[in-house]
């Protein structure tokens, strides 16, 4: 019972944070300087027939009815159209979603692959020089830009050695292959990036647990040195980085599209902007407002891990619910 | 009698350090005996205790010999060295609120310390000598503790759970690093009380460091008195304390009495000691 009204609660708060987003990112958007009236028409197109096609567009309501009319039709699964093609948002934004969720998706999961060894073998040899070269390759990578590291990836692998796609996109339904091949320069450049941050993490995470107490405990009854790290360092360890991980993932969501740019990557980012640039606010303020339920869903599921893994915050958790 | 532990010219050095923190020490222990180690902060008591156990940290360098039934530890690998720790010699640490795994319940820690040193016990049957040992060191309530996550417990009860988890493999030695400085002085006799119960029942011998005389002339036969890395004194606790010859002994008990003046408990603690050597005179 405590469980489900805690999630209840979670959900309740998750629904308002939605609700009074949505209305800023409508006002925000609403805002800016221009309309999509004035871009289909063309910077020569005089001002009546301008006025025309905003009040046949609807574009003249008072802007409460229009929000009304948004927010209703989300809540019904209808984004609206597009304001430029016509089509429907979602159906717009759906493939998009998908190039962007693979790119992150796949790019944190291969930043944890190298990151966690990494992270703890700097953290075990801090003191020689192996650990310090481990340290130092991270720093390095921290200070290299995504969209660097993604254009040296294309001039050696694409340019020189012809291995690999140097841009593009093929959906995964429609040829596997290609559809991995595309993604392998993208995925890799993104996670170089962040497993240097997160080996920084995962460095000073372990650092933490092999000066802990109870490590040495974990020594003092019998445990060898590598199974104590893995029995009672990685579960400690891991709660600290946690929340490093879930700030990662939902930055990357929004901040994928420098890497989509260098890689013409049909995602969602590429879609923002030029959606930004044509003021289709329907399709804008879509987008926004999916970005902002990934980031408010990332961090939902990361509370909930940590819950999971630490005991602690579970009983603090039950107390808050009772 | 024969020898249990016997360190000689032991000495442990830090890098980047002038000096080596512990300057040539021997000392012996007999099976079963207690031995307690005093002296004042940064004297080398605790990294005496860590050298014994082998779990200095890296920057450290141990030279001398420490034999533990006559088996040579120094220069032991980690693989070998953590067959012996928890099986034939195991360690109480200072600290309880921060020894244990803040996210494994107690009983499953106790029951690693099992399970580690003898493959084949059923986990049914390591439950069971888990509740057993809980019940032991004074935690009535074994099953529910046992169920518990540290930070659900005091730091009695965490110490408790300390002291099983030394005691569990019935080893030869246990090493004692000020294991009721921590506590509360009411919670302190208890545990003190638990641990020379199961000392006693289990057989084992036991380095029992403090800079508490009263606690180390309760717990111990002999005390060996350490002064900036070296052994200034040994002998029997009764004989020691009353006839320190040692400028430095006889400074520490003078210090403690005056620490005693302080109100409260501890005065009574300090008329215990008192008492408690003139009865063994």
């Amino acid at each position: 019972m405590r469980v489900a009204s805690t999630i209840a609660r979670e959900l309740l708060i998750f629904a308002a944070t939605l609700l009074v987003t949505s209305l800023i990112i409508f006002m925000v958007v609403n805002l800016l300087p221009g309309d999509v009236a004035g871009t289909i028409l063309g910077p020569n197109a005089d001002a009546s027939s301008i006025a025309a096609l905003r009040t046949t567009m609807g574009l003249d309501r008072p802007w409460p009815l229009r929000y009304l009319e948004w927010i209703g039709g989300l809540l019904t699964g209808d984004a609206g159209r597009s304001a430029l093609s016509g089509q429907p948002v979602l159906a717009l934004i759906g493939p998009k979603l998908a190039v962007t969720g693979w790119l992150v998706t796949l790019g944190m999961a291969l930043a944890i692959v190298i990151a966690v060894p990494v992270g703890i073998a700097a953290a075990l040899r801090r003191k020689h020089l192996d650990g310090l070269i481990w340290a130092g390759l991270s720093q390095l990578g921290m200070a290299v830009p995504a969209f660097l590291a993604g254009m040296l990836l294309v001039v050696v692998f694409a340019v020189q050695l012809s291995w690999l796609p140097a841009n593009g996109y093929v959906r995964l339904a429609e040829d596997p292959g290609g559809w991995a091949r595309h993604l392998v320069l993208p995925v890799v450049s993104l996670a170089i990036v962040q497993s240097a941050v997160l080996v920084r993490y995962v460095r000073s995470a372990f650092i933490d647990v092999l000066g802990e107490d109870y490590f040495r405990t974990a020594r003092a009854v019998g445990w060898r040195f590598g199974s104590a790290v893995l029995r009672h360092g990685l579960r400690n360890a891991s709660l600290q980085v946690l929340t490093v991980l879930g700030l990662q993932l939902a930055t990357l969501f929004v901040g994928a599209i420098v890497i989509e740019n260098v890689f013409v990557l049909p995602g969602l980012g590429s879609l923002l902007l030029s959606s930004v640039n044509q003021r289709d606010l329907p399709v804008v303020q879509t987008i926004v407002m999916i970005q902002v339920a990934l980031v408010l869903v990332i961090n939902g599921v990361v509370d909930l891990v940590a819950r999971l893994a630490d005991p602690r915050l579970r009983a603090e958790a039950t107390e808050a619910g009772a | 009698m024969t020898e249990l532990l016997s360190v000689e010219n032991m000495v442990v050095g830090f890098e980047g350090a002038s000096r080596p923190t512990i300057g040539g020490i021997s000392f012996t222990l007999r099976a079963g005996q207690r031995l307690g180690l005093i002296g004042e902060s940064g004297s080398g008591k605790s990294v005496t205790a860590l050298a014994l156990m082998g779990l200095l940290p890296d920057t450290a360098h141990l030279s001398g010999s420490v034999r533990l039934a006559g088996r040579e530890l120094v220069g032991l690998g980690d693989a070998k060295m953590a067959r012996i720790r928890g099986r034939e010699m195991s360690m109480v640490f200072q600290e309880p609120m921060t020894a244990l795994d803040p996210t494994m319940r107690v009983g499953r820690q106790v029951a690693e310390v099992v399970r580690l040193h003898c493959a084949r016990t059923g986990s049914g049957h390591t439950r069971e000598r888990v509740c057993r040992m809980l019940e032991e060191v004074g935690l009535p309530d074994a099953e529910r503790i046992a169920d518990s996550y540290p930070f659900q417990l005091s730091g009695g009860q965490r110490q408790r759970v300390m002291v099983a988890m030394a005691l569990i493999n019935r080893p030869e030695l246990i090493i004692c690093d000020e294991p009721t400085t921590a506590l509360d002085v009411t919670v302190q006799a208890r545990v003190l009380d638990v641990l020379d119960r199961g000392l006693r029942e289990v057989g084992a011998a036991c380095l029992f460091i403090s800079h508490d005389l009263a606690v180390v002339s309760q717990i111990c036969d002999d005390v060996i008195v350490m002064y900036r890395g070296q052994i200034v004194e040994a002998g029997p606790v009764a004989v020691l304390l009353d006839h320190a010859r040692h400028p430095y002994t006889r400074g520490l008990v003078a210090t403690a009495r005056l620490d005693e003046v302080a109100p409260g408990a501890r005065l009574r603690v300090i008329e215990d000691f008192w008492d408690a050597s003139q009865e063994r005179r």
